[in-house]
């Protein structure tokens, strides 16, 4: 028992190394092709940023705006309506939670399993080998500008998501209950401080840093058979959500001390 | 062995599973060089080998006088944009469009604007005899004349070594006459330009009269 979990640890480590040594790499990647390939590389990174950002905006909104409208819903139900624990309340859910959270899974959901699909079946039709035949290497071509499109949509994704979340409470705490705005804006700006805001910022940042780098490795690790593809992509989904609860784990405990 | 050396690539007694043992060939700097192989597998792996992206079960490979798997990566990117790879089915890359396929080797290395890669890409297509749309996926296009995007792609790369890969493969006869005419104008526009077929269908021979022709039997090589 115990040696299978200190393998399981073991294998964990590892993999956590592994993802790590891809976000570094992409980092350095990011530095290198300011001077060298700089054209078609920002391509595929405002294409990354397009599907994953943009595409996604219209759902993260309609899901932000129904999260903010159940939480107040659910707030004024249980203690009736109280501006100051309205806002209190949203920004303990939305911004330090909520918000980087379940912006993260939706990204996971919509874009990781695409990454890790596509760098799959590129592997098995030697696409891979193609581009590095080339002289381009494939690290810095594929793998770096996801990882870098892939966090920068997941870090607005976030933002839009609290923005509309507390727009959503808003209306139905307006409409339903007649809150006012100023209320309701001074209930959230009273408990609103720098450290959720920078709190909020850091877990959307880790969060899109380590989903994008645990699909790509995924979608990489393929090997010659097409079945492979749906085995790494599911992989790659389950690693990242994995990644984003033990994260998001750290960070707010980090964060506390 | 240099950079400077006659020989362009060198092998030396090289293996590869059960598919051929002890193969020992040279290409010459500025020839135009026929490898036939037993198989088409061996066509692809030789490819490889030169890429670096494989090694030899045995014996001594050379390219421009180093041993590709054993040069650091970046001097193995430099090495590779020196070779045109003419793949068997274009080797163009699905996410991307014919156009961009086409101009990404000149795109990365930046020494180009858009307008001088336009009118250059445009140009180079068509002489590789490439109909189709530009702006469409690999997906959409016809198998020859993804071979002829590939073709184009790299004649764009303006390589000292140009590798044809089943040169003959998927294309009709005259499709195939088209091909290798382009293929033997570009081996001559520049001085010292190296062709190398590697194509396990006797049929390329009559159409490389001048060739120097290495045949590689299965288990042996003449």
């Amino acid at each position: 028992m115990i040696t299978l979990l200190g393998a399981w640890i073991l294998k964990q480590l590892l993999t956590g190394m592994g993802l790590v040594e891809t976000v570094t790499h992409a980092f350095s990647n990011l530095l290198v092709t300011l001077h060298y390939g700089r054209r078609p590389i920002m391509a595929v990174l405002r294409k990354q940023i397009y599907f994953t950002g943009l595409e996604s905006l219209k759902i993260i909104v309609i899901i932000s705006l129904t999260i903010g409208i159940v939480i107040i819903t659910q707030i004024i139900s249980l203690v009736g309506t109280n501006e100051t624990l309205m806002g209190r309340v949203l920004v303990w859910l939305v911004i330090r939670e909520l918000g980087p959270v379940l912006t993260a899974i939706i990204v996971i959901a919509r874009s990781g399993t695409a990454i890790a699909t596509e760098l799959g079946y590129m592997k098995i039709n030697n696409e891979i080998e193609s581009i590095e035949a080339l002289g381009i290497p494939a690290e810095r071509y594929l793998i770096m500008p996801r990882v870098i499109g892939v966090t920068a949509s997941v870090v607005i994704l976030t933002i839009y998501f609290e923005i509309a979340a507390i727009l959503g409470g808003f209306i139905v705490a307006s409409l339903g209950w007649h809150v006012s705005f100023d209320k309701f804006a001074q209930s959230i700006f009273s408990i609103l401080t720098i450290k959720e805001l920078g709190m909020s910022f850091v877990k959307s940042l880790f969060f899109g840093l380590f989903l994008s780098a645990a699909c790509c490795r995924n979608g990489l690790g393929v090997g010659r058979s097409a079945t492979q593809i749906p085995q790494a992509a599911t992989k790659g989904v389950m690693q990242s959500l994995f990644l984003v609860f033990v994260l998001d784990g750290i960070i707010t405990l980090v964060s506390l001390l | 062995m240099t950079d400077t050396a006659n020989d362009i690539i060198t092998a030396e007694k090289i293996a590869w599973n059960d598919l051929f043992n002890d193969a020992t060939f040279a290409v010459a700097r500025g020839s135009i060089t026929v490898i036939i192989t037993p198989k088409e597998e061996v066509d692809a792996w030789l490819v490889r080998l030169i890429l670096g992206f494989v090694e030899t079960d045995r014996g001594e490979f050379s390219i421009f006088g180093a041993k590709p798997t054993s040069l650091p990566e970046n001097r193995l990117y430099e090495l590779r944009q020196r070779i045109g790879i003419v793949y068997a089915n274009g080797g163009l890359i699905s996410n991307l469009k014919i156009w961009e396929n086409v101009t990404l080797p000149l795109s990365y290395k930046g020494r180009m604007n858009n307008a001088e890669m336009e009118t250059l890409g445009v140009q180079v297509l068509k002489r590789a005899g490439y109909q189709g749309k530009l702006m469409q996926l690999p997906g959409h296009t016809p198998f020859h004349q993804k071979k002829a995007a590939g073709f184009a792609r790299a004649m764009l790369m303006d390589p000292e070594l140009m590798v044809y890969e089943s040169p003959l493969l998927g294309l009709n006869q005259e499709e195939r006459r088209a091909f290798m005419a382009t293929a033997m104008q570009f081996h001559g526009e520049q001085e010292g330009r190296t062709s190398l077929f590697i194509s396990s269908n006797p049929e390329v021979l009559p159409m490389l009269k001048d060739a120097r022709v290495i045949t590689i039997n299965q288990g042996q090589q003449s």
